[in-house]
């Protein structure tokens, strides 16, 4: 079914409209969720908790890309049950993810302090549309959808060791991203 | 999570920077009724039910290369007096120039007395007697390097003949050249030739060509440079109960890797097919066995990947990504037709084939390029249809040159460089009285433009690279 017909199903309170997202994106959402999580038990919870969640926001929210939309939701949650949990952690490719990429900007960027929100995201958006198109695709199937970097050589026809090498170069321009924006400066 | 609101920031990226990520994502669609071959990463050929995925291309989605037109003429440096030599060499090639154009191209400029022409990243000279000398560019110099005859009387499939080359080793890179034209007629009045070429996995080939003008039939042997040994590979390798040599049809071999080829077949080209061919195992399945698409005429090896074409009728075809380590195989172009130079086309999608990862396509007056991998379309901003149709890819897949010839000089060079989305265009002249014949890949970085004076006999090689 057509994103827009599913959600026409949400906003006439259609309980067919969990269905249709479930048929159309469970498995989209569960990597996601397994990606983060490491456990089918969690990550099959946090996938039936987006539904709900979307079920709750449509009324309020109409969106433009509803599989984005999904994604995001499925994320969030999966890393907020990532925070709690501490017994999958160790598994997890979010968080081997994570720290691959904070290993790279710890050092050089304060991101501690909380900035305004608005800004550092219109800045990942920059960073992100500057890359090319390859280089942004490993970049967000690495750190949005948290897939492991055999998953990516795989998917784009490149070595494990050019990925990881895109990866650390894309890290340190970030890096240098940020800190042209100020970030890291003490004074900011 | 130390960077808390960096995760957050990225779990809020721009909608649409996700979607498109997830179309160029795979969809699955299962057909569980195909034999199949067991690829890993590391192929063996295993004959068992498999499930194959089958995908759509992304190939709606478009994306921008931006044209970045150089505003600067390249005017090549004029050679008339040996002042303008940078390189001290006793070799006859010498760097005469360089130059820096708008900090994008890189230029060195060569000349030589009689000609020049490259093997590998080696130059070659002939003096006037013909006798070919190698140089080497090493700091600002031009270094001899030796090289060594090969003359054998050879045979594979029962015909003997001769090979006369020069192998040349430079940093562990081996490099072999023909020495001159040792074809022959068999004795049933069809000419035939070997030929020696280093394979992509450093393996000496001695390949048997017969009718080479007509690119029907070739048939290949590992050939032992010391001892002149032949080890005939593929011998006890039939398809359908005939010996591969014995097909009619034999070319377009390609190395797969870890002993897997693949190759076109049959007893006319029309109903030739590709197979995917086991030297180990000596076994052989042709790749509409194991994909199910009806007719796939010709295939090529594109890093891990192969590409697959099914011939349809009226001289089109279908043309498709086979991912053997995924078990997925997704269509990249339907029903379209090759862009032929000065052809009308039928308002139909027009391909000009690079032979590597991306290709030219047309359709209705558009000009895009495309990625074999995923079908997704790239707008290269300033491309023409006489630029376009001068193509050519780098060995990485990552750039593409692209150039319009004047009458004796190239007028316009352009690379399009894939990773950094940017088309670099420049135009140039030459007002020395030189013709410039030809422009390729010298590797993966540089390009060469190959140029002559017919009066003097000098030649000149330029070579362009991008600015780091």
């Amino acid at each position: 079914m057509e994103d827009n017909k599913i959600i026409e199903l949400y906003w006439n309170r259609s309980e067919q409209a969990i269905m249709e997202t479930k048929n159309k994106y469970e498995r989209l959402c569960t990597k996601i969720s397994f990606n983060i999580l490491h456990n089918n038990e969690d990550a099959e919870e946090c996938v039936n908790e987006t539904y709900f969640t979307v079920w709750n926001a449509i009324p309020t929210a109409r969106p433009v890309y509803f599989s984005a939309f999904l994604c995001k939701i499925s994320r969030n949650l999966s890393l907020k049950k990532m925070n709690y949990s501490h017994a999958q952690k160790r598994n997890s490719e979010a968080l081997k993810a994570i720290d691959e990429l904070e290993n790279v900007l710890i050092h050089n960027v304060n991101l501690t302090m909380k900035l305004e929100e608005e800004e550092l995201i219109d800045t990942i958006n920059e960073f992100l549309n500057d890359l090319s198109i390859d280089k942004r695709n490993i970049f967000i199937r690495r750190y949005f959808f948290f897939d492991t970097i055999t998953e990516i050589s795989n998917l784009l026809g490149y070595s494990k060791s050019k990925v990881k090498s895109i990866l650390s170069r894309d890290g340190k321009k970030l890096c240098n991203y940020l800190k042209e924006r100020g970030y890291g400066n003490e004074t900011r | 999570m130390k960077l808390d609101n960096l995760w957050e920031a990225i779990g809020k990226m721009d909608d649409k920077l996700i979607v498109d990520v997830i179309e160029l994502k795979n969809k699955e669609k299962n057909n569980t009724n195909q034999w199949w071959i067991g690829v890993a990463v590391a192929i063996v050929i295993v004959f068992s039910t498999f499930s194959i995925t089958y995908t759509v291309s992304a190939e709606f989605r478009e994306w921008v290369i931006s044209l970045f037109q150089i505003k600067e003429t390249e005017v090549v440096p004029k050679t008339e007096s040996d002042n303008n030599k940078i390189t001290e060499s006793i070799a006859p090639i010498s760097l005469y120039a360089v130059d820096s154009i708008e900090d994008v191209f890189e230029v060195q400029y060569l000349k030589s007395t009689n000609y020049m022409s490259t093997i590998g990243s080696l130059f070659t000279h002939s003096d006037d007697s013909g006798s070919i000398k190698y140089y080497a560019a090493e700091n600002s110099e031009f270094i001899p390097v030796e090289a060594e005859e090969i003359k054998d009387k050879v045979k594979l499939t029962g015909i003997t003949g001769e090979i006369d080359f020069t192998r040349i080793k430079y940093r562990g890179n081996l490099l072999l050249r023909e020495n001159r034209d040792t074809s022959f007629m068999l004795d049933d009045g069809n000419e035939a030739i070997f030929g020696l070429e280093v394979s992509n996995n450093n393996e000496v080939w001695l390949t048997l060509y017969k009718n080479p003008q007509s690119d029907k039939w070739e048939y290949w042997a590992i050939y032992d440079l010391d001892t002149g040994e032949v080890s005939d590979i593929l011998q006890g390798i039939s398809v359908n109960g005939i010996e591969l040599k014995n097909y009619p049809v034999l070319r377009q071999w390609g190395n797969v890797g870890n002993g897997i080829y693949i190759v076109t077949l049959g007893q006319t080209v029309e109903r030739a097919e590709a197979y995917l061919i086991d030297i180990n195992g000596k076994r052989a399945v042709s790749f509409s066995e194991l994909t199910g698409i009806p007719h796939v005429s010709s295939a090529k090896v594109v890093n891990d990947k192969i590409m697959l074409l099914e011939s349809i009728p009226n001289d089109k075809f279908n043309y498709y990504c086979y991912d053997y380590s995924m078990n997925t195989v997704t269509e990249i172009y339907n029903s379209a037709e090759y862009w032929i130079s000065e052809e009308e086309g039928d308002n139909s999608l027009r391909v000009r084939f690079s032979g590597g990862r991306y290709d030219f396509v047309e359709e209705k007056g558009i000009i895009y390029l495309v990625d074999e991998f995923t079908g997704t379309r790239l707008t290269v901003e300033g491309i023409t249809e006489d630029l376009a149709e001068s193509l050519l890819i780098n060995s990485d897949n990552n750039k593409i040159l692209v150039s319009s010839f004047g009458d004796k000089t190239i007028e316009q060079i352009g690379i399009i460089d894939i990773d950094a989305d940017r088309f670099y265009l420049m135009k140039r002249e030459n007002n020395d009285s030189v013709t410039e014949f030809s422009i390729s890949w010298n590797d993966a970085n540089h390009i060469m433009i190959e140029a002559e004076n017919n009066v003097s006999n000098e030649s000149y090689i330029y070579l362009y690279s991008l600015a780091e």
